[in-house]
Order: structure tokens, then sequence, then C-alpha cells
């Protein structure tokens, strides 16, 4: 990811509302994804991107299938009903964080 | 479009072996992952080497490599089996093995009472329990350890972690210094306060069942959590 912090701050939002729109995804696929929506500015770092996944798989709020994929097996990830939940909240709390920015940024001035 | 062949996975799974990684759970999902990187490296030029395309996927983890994967599934599992730890202590305060915890509680109570040693040999007595438990714990990790090297079997983080007891060299330290914290300046226990030998007694009955769980319970029951936390324990065997 871009070496910004309110980028790294956002991962887990990120990676939430990924799987909300798409179901399941596998790691490789995530950070492909991301790249393809911004135009390639940002980037996920792999060694933020796995302990993210796993932090959020033993909160609860994703569930991991396996797959044989070839000659590997891959790790899907997905949102249990918690993290359903969870997304919708983390969403919210983007917005807000959003307006309030765009508030102290651009002030409207009313005279 | 150029695929990676099953040797290649074999590297992948040896490169990050050679990286710290060592148990099979987290390798699995670093190969699937170093192995897309590099056939999507290959689409884009198809000249370039294994070995090159290898190097740049890697270094997209950053300098600490696959550390922080690693500390933090170490992490998330820890917390999972202290959870479980819990969970099983938690079922000694529900009916009917409640009242094998209060019983035994009385019993240790008026055990402790009738014996008229000094405390100091009692604490004695818990910290040779307790270091003997530690051998006894170092010595078939050794031998695990030992045997899965011989045999070439997958390792999983989770089952080191029901093995070597979680963070059981921490959590049974703690126990001796409950013990030297209540019981100095008293000769024996039948003099102490009936209180406080009943909250020595219940402590003392409640990390041996705590211990019970580590070294038994769990254990009995590691392929149901190793399924439930994997679901690529059964696909792989």
């Amino acid at each position: 990811m871009s070496n910004n912090q309110l980028y790294r701050g956002s991962l887990t939002t990120i990676i939430m509302r990924l799987l909300e729109q798409k179901g399941r995804m596998y790691g490789y696929e995530i950070t492909q994804k991301v790249k393809e929506l911004t135009g390639g500015t940002m980037d996920i770092k792999e060694g933020a991107l796995y302990p993210s996944l796993h932090k959020l798989q033993s909160a609860g709020h994703l569930k991991v299938e396996a797959e044989k994929v070839e000659n590997r097996v891959r790790k899907y990830y997905s949102l249990t009903p918690q993290g359903e939940k969870e997304a919708v909240n983390m969403m919210q709390e983007l917005k807000d964080y959003m307006e309030n920015m765009q508030a102290i940024i651009n002030p409207k001035l009313s005279f | 479009m150029s695929k990676l062949t099953q040797e290649h996975i074999e590297e992948l799974f040896v490169f990050t072996q050679k990286h710290y990684v060592e148990w099979y759970d987290l390798q699995s999902e670093l190969v699937d992952h170093l192995a897309n990187g590099i056939e999507h490296q290959w689409e884009v030029d198809p000249d370039i080497s294994f070995e090159k395309a290898l190097q740049i996927e890697f270094k997209k983890f950053g300098v600490f490599g696959f550390m922080d994967v690693v500390e933090e599934r170490q992490k998330s599992l820890g917390k999972k089996y202290s959870k479980l730890i819990w969970k099983h202590t938690l079922e000694f305060f529900k009916l009917p093995k409640i009242l094998l915890l209060i019983s035994l509680s009385i019993a240790t109570f008026y055990l402790l009472r009738l014996i008229s040693v000094s405390a100091d040999y009692l604490s004695a007595v818990i910290v040779i329990l307790f270091i003997s438990y530690f051998v006894k714990l170092s010595v078939s990790c050794f031998r695990e350890r030992k045997r899965i090297k011989e045999s070439d079997e997958k390792k999983w983080l989770f089952k080191d972690i029901i093995m070597q007891h979680g963070a059981g060299f921490g959590l049974g330290l703690i126990p001796i210094h409950f013990f030297n914290m209540l019981i100095p300046n008293t000769n024996s226990f039948a003099s102490m306060n009936p209180w406080v030998l009943g909250c020595i007694s219940f402590l003392f009955v409640l990390i041996c069942v705590m211990l019970y769980v580590m070294q038994v319970v769990i254990p009995k029951k590691m392929e149901v959590y190793l399924e439930e936390t994997y679901p690529e324990y059964k696909l792989v065997g």
C-alpha cells in the first residue's frame, strides 16, 4: 500500500467492503482488485494484508474455505453473518469520517 | 499463459520454510499467493525467470518478509487457544461438574487444615510439581518435534499451540507467585484464617482443573479443533 498512514488505517474496511460486494475472495485477488479499482495508485502490502485477514477471521468476521486449484490449495475468505453487520458499521464509520474531514477541509461559510 | 509446475510449487514450499514459516497452514496460503504473483508476472513478461519473479514477489512482503504474517497468526491462534481453555474450565462451574469442583476444594481445605506442616514445605511441593510439569512438557514437545521431522508430516500451527499448551509456560508460572504472595508469614495452614485458606484451596483446585483441560480435554478433541480452524485440514490429510 502507498506508504500513507491514512490508507493503512482503512485496510480492514477495504477488505470488508470488497468481500461484501464480491462474496468470496482470496488474498492475491484482493491485492489485485484494489489495484484495479484505484488505477494502480493504491498497492496493498502483502505483509499487512494477511495479518489483517487472520485478525478478522479470529474475530469471527470472516470465514475461510479451502479449495484445490490446479496444483495448490487456495483459501477463500467470505463474511460471516456477524461480519456482514460489522461491514455495514465500518462503512458508516468511514462515511462519517469522510464527511467530518470534508467539513474541516472545506468549511461551508454562511453569511 | 505459463503456469507453475508441481516442482515450482514444491520449490515455493521450501522457500517459505527457509524464510521461517514452519507450518503448513501458513505455507500453503503464502505459496498460493507467490504462485499467483509469479504467474501474473509471466503474463506481462514471459521471459522473466522463476527465481527473479519469486524475488520480486517476496519483496512485496516488506523488509520483515513473512515475519509479520507469522507473528500475527501466532497471536490470533494463541488467543483462540486461551478462549478454549476458559470455555472448558467454565464448564466446571456448571452442574454437574461444579459439584466436583466444590467437593475437591472442600477436600483440599480440610486436608490442608489437618496437615500441620509448615506452609513452606507445601510451597516447595507446588514448585516441584510445576517444575516437573514443565520438564514433562518440554520433553514431550521435543519428542514430537523430532518425530515430525523424521516422518515428514505436515506441521499445523494450532496443533503446535495445543501440544505446547499455548502460553502454558507463562500461565504456569503465575500460580507460584500466587502462593508465595498468600502464604508468607504463616507457620502452618492450620493457624491460617479459614477464608484465606478457603481461597487458596479453591485456587489450587482451579489451577489443577486448568492443567487437566490443557493436558487431557483439549488434546482429546484436537482433530475437531483442527478441522474447525483449518478448512484445508481434511483436504490435504
